[in-house]
């Protein structure tokens, strides 16, 4: 051939025809398709976790912003949060479901302890709770910037360790940006620290998604 | 679903494979180089260490029937690179297939003389 080299490859079988090229293609397609059927955090669940984060925390901030003296948030606007909580757990434990179909190994047990570790963290959040309302700390600090930040330091720092292991580097940035978030927010206002987290953790959770989706299209 | 033995012999080793004088000569694996068995490889390639999945599952995400699915997981399984194993799950019986260390280390043979051969074209 003119300026390029013969190949011959060495298929004794079955070949089907398979070019190097169709090969390659082949096998490329092949672990595209396969990341995403095994993929447990897939960009629409980081743009689901961004609206329910907004709903949730906005609905928090809109029951506690017109308090003074700040007790908590209060009121209608709360019944948000436990349908946030619903949606989000049972969106999670569907995909979850068809993601693991049929799949046994170290994975699984993995993915168990996870969970068994951010139920009790959050278990331990509520419980801290009535320990600092016994120590003397006021609403502002019990109510509004403890429970605003906590969960998400405690879900952030869960997150970016998890994906540190994994060397998922774009998960543990947005990990890592949730939980700056959060600190952030302990600077705002008690009643403010909730409508931060709201729009800070829904910004680096649409930037986690923008950045998953860009790849995928490579 | 049991992934019997066969009697067919493995496939041929890399250094039977025809060769002419005026061409560069490079080899991939035959038993990895057939479409269906490159689509099982890559796919189980993308659990983690001792990860493996079920033969309903495999099948559902190859798109073979269970027969050609067998007979390609046999082959695999003669040379080493899966290894199938029987579990109970909720009482269900199941066939989990995994990739071996040496399957994984011949998917990435196979990759880089892909690469090789690409290069060159």
């Amino acid at each position: 051939m003119n300026g390029t080299t013969d190949i011959n490859v060495a298929i004794t079988e079955d070949d089907g025809g398979l070019d190097p090229r169709q090969a390659a293609e082949l096998l490329s397609q092949t672990e595209k398709q396969t990341k995403r059927a095994f993929d447990f955090a897939p960009p629409w669940l980081s743009l689901f976790g961004a609206a329910i984060l907004l709903v949730a925390y906005g609905g928090l901030y809109m029951a506690a912003r017109n308090e003074h003296p700040y007790k908590g948030p209060h009121g209608p606007w709360l019944l948000v949060v436990p349908v946030a909580i619903v949606a989000s757990v049972s969106v999670r434990l569907r995909l979850f479901d068809k993601v693991s179909a049929g799949l046994t190994g170290p994975t699984q047990v993995r993915i168990h302890a996870t969970s068994a570790a951010i139920v009790l963290g959050f278990i331990c959040i509520y419980t801290f709770d009535a320990a600092l309302r016994h120590a003397g700390a006021s609403y502002s600090i019990v109510y509004g910037v403890f429970d605003a930040a906590a969960p998400i330091l405690i879900l952030g720092a869960m997150g970016a360790a998890n994906a540190a292991w994994r060397e998922d580097w774009l998960t543990m940035g947005s990990a890592t940006g949730l939980m700056v978030v959060a600190t952030t927010a302990a600077f705002a206002s008690p009643a403010g620290s909730w409508a931060v987290i709201g729009i800070g953790g829904c910004i680096v959770l649409l930037s986690n998604a923008a950045v998953k989706i860009r790849l995928q299209r490579r | 679903m049991t992934i019997e033995p066969i009697d067919e012999s493995a496939a041929a080793a890399p250094d039977q494979a025809p060769a002419t004088p005026s061409t560069v000569l490079t080899e991939l694996d035959p038993v990895i180089h057939v479409p269906a068995r490159l689509r099982l490889m890559a796919t189980l390639a993308a659990l983690r260490d001792g990860d493996s999945l079920s033969f309903t599952r495999l099948q559902d995400m190859i798109g073979l029937t269970p027969g050609n699915l067998i007979t390609h997981l046999r082959k695999l399984e003669e040379v080493g690179y899966v290894v199938s194993s029987k579990t109970v799950i909720k009482l269900v019986p199941q066939t989990s297939i995994g990739l071996t260390n040496r399957g994984r280390a011949a998917l990435d043979s196979y990759r880089e003389a892909l690469r090789e051969l690409l290069g060159g074209l």
